[in-house]
């Protein structure tokens, strides 16, 4: 009983995780950029929804409909303003780039919000859902079917929509989809948008489940480069089991081994498939891309 | 057609193609052969603005686009390239690859003419329409990329080694195909490393050594003289 209790709390955050991942995965595999800003990305979003709901009663789920915009923005920006002309030079400058963009809007964070923990306590927060001794915490259930909405409406626009299959030709062969017309500024900006809105998508419903703080995002993009070399670079279903799984295995470990060493149980497993599958469960080796 | 002239392309500091001049005219297929490395992918990545700095004049239909973005060659002058290696979309569908090469706005508005017109000419990519195209053959795949850049709409279409990695078979296949396309009125730029292929059906020909073009003539004139035998071995 207690194993299916950790299953399910395993899967319900392993959706967030996946689509935390699932951000970081389509701007790899579009840009081949590592992007350490990523996790920042989560904060602003949880602080944003944090003040929306202290300072002006937003509900967390209404507050999306801010957050969604104002994280693409901001993406599109962080893009057009740095990343663009990192792009063009060699893997460690864009990754220099993104590390200090990082570090320029956590300090940006401290300064502002100071180190202080703080989280939504809206009337869902404490509230769980029972079955016999079943017990699902409502705010993480309410992540999980947003996560998979939301997931479900990024497959929909990657295959039925021009842009999206756009992106992804461009993550396939970006010289062929130039060949095709495609305006590669263009398939950047937008992908790297979306991939920092889906982030800001998971900020909003995990602003209830955790407390936000500067640091926080370190946290969640060490998991995100776990789950996402796991499933393969650049490989959005990949990057959906891996969110799963790794969501699970930290669960279960943190029960059987406790909280504190959950880190070190999907940090082994990381070593392990780096080992034996450094492509990935779902990965191929990816050539690399000059411009 | 297009004409270049005192055409220089290169890669940084690495001049790969030199003081070229060509000219393809309206519903003619003209050749440039040359052996590996001599500059043939680059002078077709020269023409599409892509991936490579060039200089010098570039004419399609009398306007001057050297200076033309690539999606402005591929949309407004109709200009499309068939590269090396296919260069498919390999977990795309057969279909979704055909989509792709309607992505301009131009071409995605005649969307539905494009996939009758490349699915009467290739009636074996309606079959493997939901596969994906890198579990494809190779003839199959360069059908395949063919018919991706015919969804756009071309005028011009330029072709890169499309009868490598062929079987003699396919070869013949493809070589028919273009002839078609010739028919059909389009204007075709190929470059090829097997000269007797490319240049037998060829109204003109060029020969390219070292970036340079150093010989000129009439398709099978050129296939059949002393000169082209000199330089390029194994003809």
């Amino acid at each position: 009983m207690i194993f299916l209790q950790l299953l399910i709390s395993g899967i319900l955050i392993g959706g967030v995780y996946a689509l935390i991942s699932l951000g970081l995965t389509l701007i790899f595999g579009v840009m081949r950029i590592v992007n350490f800003v990523h996790g920042d990305m989560l904060m602003v979003a949880m602080y944003l929804s944090y003040w929306l709901f202290t300072l002006y009663s937003v509900e967390l789920y209404t507050g999306l409909f801010l957050v969604i915009p104002v994280l693409a923005a901001l993406g599109a920006l962080i893009y057009w303003g740095v990343i663009r002309f990192a792009i063009r030079r060699s893997h460690e400058a864009s990754i220099l780039a993104t590390i200090g963009i990082s570090i320029v809007i956590q300090n940006a964070a401290l300064l502002l919000w100071s180190s202080d923990y703080r989280s939504v306590h809206n009337e869902w927060a404490t509230h769980s859902l029972q079955w016999g001794d079943l017990r699902i915490s409502a705010p993480l259930l309410i992540a999980f079917i947003g996560a998979l909405l939301v997931t479900g409406l990024v497959f929909a626009f990657l295959h039925y929509t021009y842009l999206g299959k756009a992106i992804r030709a461009a993550s396939m062969d970006r010289f062929a989809a130039i060949l095709m017309g495609v305006n590669p500024q263009r398939i950047f900006t937008v992908s790297f948008a979306i991939g920092t809105a889906l982030v800001g998508v998971a900020g909003a419903l995990l602003s209830s489940v955790y407390a936000v703080h500067p640091t926080l995002g370190t946290q969640f993009l060490l998991i995100s480069f776990v789950v996402v070399v796991l499933g393969g670079l650049g490989s959005l279903r990949g990057a959906i089991l891996g969110g799963l799984l790794i969501g699970v295995v930290e669960t279960v470990s943190a029960y059987f081994i406790g909280a504190s060493m959950k880190q070190l149980v999907y940090l082994l497993l990381f070593l392990v498939i780096l080992i034996v599958k450094p492509a990935g469960l779902f990965g191929k080796r990816i050539p690399e891309v000059n411009q | 057609m297009l004409s270049i002239e005192n055409w220089y392309g290169r890669y940084g500091d690495l001049t790969v193609l030199h003081d070229l001049k060509l000219t393809v005219s309206s519903g003619s297929i003209v050749s440039v052969v040359g052996a590996n490395g001599a500059g043939k992918s680059s002078l077709m990545k020269s023409v599409m603005g892509v991936e490579i700095q060039t200089q010098g004049k570039m004419e399609f239909e009398g306007e001057d686009i050297g200076h033309w973005s690539t999606q402005r060659r591929v949309e407004e002058a109709g200009i499309s390239l068939v590269p090396e290696g296919r260069r498919l979309f390999p977990e795309m569908t057969v279909r979704e690859n055909l989509e792709m090469g309607c992505y301009t706005p131009r071409a995605r508005k005649l969307r539905d003419r494009g996939f009758d017109f490349v699915y009467s000419l290739l009636p074996k990519l309606r079959e493997r329409e939901k596969q994906p195209a890198g579990s494809l053959s190779g003839g199959e795949q360069q059908m395949v990329a063919l018919g991706r850049s015919l969804m756009s709409q071309p005028r011009l279409l330029l072709l890169d080694e499309p009868f490598l990695g062929l079987a003699p078979i396919m070869v013949r296949q493809v070589s028919r195909f273009i002839q078609e396309l010739k028919e059909m009125g389009l204007t075709i730029l190929m470059v090829e490393q097997n000269a007797t292929s490319s240049l037998q059906q060829s109204d003109w020909g060029y020969v390219l050594v070292s970036g340079r073009i150093v010989f000129e003539g009439k398709g099978d004139g050129l296939l059949h003289s002393q000169d082209l035998r000199n330089v390029y071995l194994g003809v």
